[in-house]
């Protein structure tokens, strides 16, 4: 668990969110940008996941570890099955989902970071 | 109250169209929280309070029913769902204020889901209506 790489993904998370839910508004779908956008953010989230699952292996040892493992399981496949159900929504509606998504993915960096106190 | 279930032979509106695809998407995020901090509890701290850890796991499931079931437009087993979610969370929210010695952990119902900023006193409020108005 890196702490700049969770700050580097809440900053991609929340903009992403911004844009979409300002396209939301306007009734527009995302385009271009914001899926790469969006490739961006699950590519940081996999390296995170990477990062913590190596740390962990070499005995990091953390007083909660059920729900920091909880955590970084819905953190990796969040944004792929959001972005799914998302994009086969053809409304604004689906732009809305694709906001609350990557909110939802910098909070859970946020609760990842709070958890990530390793022993040893 | 027909249940047209996947396929929506009837023709009418799925659930999970437009505003009704952001809320099943809620819904599963919810059921997400619910389910694994319930899997948790019980896996972990089950004697410590095991009634307030059951009741959660119990409230998990039935999110869990309910996201799938309105994702896929099964429209009675949907309504029981949020119905009983609503039930759920005005009974074990008033217990919790009146009898506050009754839930010594939090269970996402207490206090009517002010832990949970809310979300599952509106959700099912929310699940109803959408029923209603793709009835």
């Amino acid at each position: 668990m890196s702490t700049p790489l969770a700050v580097a993904i809440a900053v991609v998370a929340v903009a992403l969110g911004v844009a979409c839910l300002v396209l939301a508004a306007l009734d527009r779908r995302p385009g271009k940008p914001v899926l790469q956008g969006v490739l961006l953010l699950q590519a940081l989230l996999l390296v995170q996941g990477a990062v913590a699952v190596v740390a962990l292996l070499r005995g990091a040892e953390l007083p909660d570890f059920g729900a920091f493992v909880g955590y970084l399981v819905v953190s990796v496949l969040l944004v792929p099955g959001g972005a799914v159900w998302a994009l086969e929504e053809k409304s604004r509606y689906g732009t809305l989902i694709l906001a609350v998504v990557c909110l939802v993915a910098a909070v859970l960096q946020q609760r990842l970071l709070s958890l990530w106190t390793p022993v040893g | 109250m027909a249940d047209a279930g996947p396929g929506e032979a009837s023709g009418r509106e799925p659930v999970a169209a437009g505003p009704g695809r952001l809320l099943v998407a809620v819904y599963g995020i919810f059921a997400v929280a619910a389910s694994s901090r319930a899997g948790l509890q019980l896996l972990t701290r089950f004697d410590d309070a095991p009634v307030a850890y059951l009741l959660s796991a119990l409230a998990a499931a039935v999110y869990l029913v309910a996201t799938v079931a309105l994702a896929r437009s099964m429209r009675r087993l949907a309504l029981y769902a949020c119905g009983f979610e609503l039930a759920g969370v005005v009974v074990v929210g008033a217990v919790s204020l009146l009898l506050p010695d009754a839930f010594p952990d939090q269970t996402v119902w207490s206090s009517f889901g002010a832990g949970y900023g809310f979300v599952p006193l509106v959700l099912p409020v929310l699940g109803l209506l959408r029923l209603r108005r793709t009835a």
